[in-house]
């Protein structure tokens, strides 16, 4: 797919693991697990939005598109 | 009342083709010569007057002038016309015989040509053997493939000129038909219905309605065997389709709809019921292929084939809707399963 999710690369940027992260944002492990390997087919504004206030970044810094 | 128009293609196309059926089926029947009907007056022909040739003798054995005395006697009569008829034609039922579906099935039958109603009976209710060969006689004997799927093109009402019947002398099958065409009688122009007989292979189911070729009793002991093999077969995989669907059922209450195994069962049971028939029309016309040798021109497609098979169509088509539902349900969910 087009659209690499960089959530591991926030992630190791703030320190943060994925448990940490889940129980922050509110969702659970599997469903963050799904998004960070890349599997997910979409994502909800309100988790982007949970994400980026956690990580302290923005939206771009998690989605990038790199063309086929 | 306002008539609204669906947006979908196809249930416009089938719409406007049930409209444009009506109309012409009205029109070919109010206005037959519209047609080439036989009410055809365009060329001004003067009416021609039927002229019958009947001079062929009744198969059957003519009424006692004194059978009115009772009904009783009346009935009596009936039923000793109708046995010896089902005698010499071949068609008197002994059983012994296997059914797959409307396509093939086997007959072990009573012919002769002497028998009367008493020496039946005597041997039904005195003879004290209890084998078949022995107390009928095996040379009374005969056997038959039944081909459910096809049968003589008789009409039912009265005399018309398409009506066939079938009947046996002497082991010799036929059928008496009527064929018009036109004479003269007197100077004048009529139309002539001869009855015809002509000899054919095969013999006749009544009852059933079915074409009977006759066989040995090995081949029909073998075609019985194919035919228990090839019915246990399909009873298994029915009983397959059946586990699906409750399968499914279950699955439903459960709470697990759309699935791909749900997704699977509901094709797999949708695509049985269509090829269902469309195989049981299929192998009809490789029976014709087998058999053509025997059939004539006034052997054709039976059609209970389809008065008993729409309905099988229909139930397939709902289970491939229910599929594509599904399908799609399932993809839905399959999507809100990876949206986070």
């Amino acid at each position: 797919m087009a659209i690499i999710v960089n959530l591991d690369v926030m992630m190791a940027r703030r320190k943060m693991s994925l448990t940490e992260l889940s129980e922050r944002v509110g969702i659970t492990m599997a469903n963050l697990s799904i998004l960070k390997t890349g599997k997910a087919k979409a994502i909800r504004f309100e988790t982007l939005e949970a994400i980026c206030l956690v990580l302290n970044c923005q939206p771009g810094d998690i989605l990038e598109f790199i063309p086929d | 009342m306002k008539f609204k128009f669906n947006t979908n293609l196809i249930v416009n196309i089938v719409i406007i083709g049930y409209v444009l059926l009506i109309l012409a089926m009205y029109v070919s029947f109010s206005y037959p010569s519209l047609f080439g009907g036989s009410q055809s007056t365009v060329n001004n022909e003067p009416f021609i007057p039927n002229v019958s040739n009947n001079d062929l003798k009744a198969f059957d054995e003519e009424a006692p002038a004194n059978l009115t005395s009772s009904y009783y006697h009346y009935k009596q009569f009936n039923d000793s016309v109708k046995t010896i008829r089902e005698l010499r034609n071949g068609e008197y039922w002994m059983g012994g015989g296997q059914v797959f579906a409307s396509v093939l099935a086997t007959e072990e039958n009573l012919q002769c040509d002497t028998c009367s109603k008493k020496w039946l009976y005597d041997r039904v209710f005195n003879f004290k053997e209890h084998n078949d060969a022995k107390k009928y006689g095996i040379d009374h004997f005969r056997w038959y493939i039944k081909l459910p799927g096809w049968k003589l093109n008789d009409a039912r009402w009265a005399l018309g000129p398409d009506s066939i019947q079938f009947y046996a002398k002497g082991g010799q099958s036929f059928i008496r038909k009527i064929i018009v065409h036109r004479g003269k009688r007197k100077d004048t122009v009529v139309k002539i219905w001869n009855t015809v007989d002509q000899p054919v292979k095969f013999n006749y189911n009544h009852r059933d309605r079915a074409i009977l070729i006759p066989c040995s009793r090995s081949a029909k002991h073998a075609v019985d065997i194919i035919i228990i093999i090839v019915n246990i077969c399909l009873a298994l995989y029915f009983l397959y389709l059946i586990s699906g669907f409750l399968k499914f059922v279950l699955d439903l209450s459960k709470g697990l709809a759309f699935t791909g195994k749900n997704v699977r069962r509901l094709r797999l049971i949708g695509l049985s019921l269509l090829i269902y028939p469309v195989g049981i029309f299929a192998l009809n016309y490789l029976i014709w292929l087998i058999f053509h040798n025997y059939f004539t021109e006034d052997v054709v497609l039976n059609g209970n084939l389809w008065t008993n098979n729409w309905k099988t169509i229909g139930v397939g088509i709902v289970f491939l809707a229910l599929f594509k539902a599904f399908r799609q349900g399932k993809l839905l969910k399959d999507e809100q399963d990876l949206t986070v």
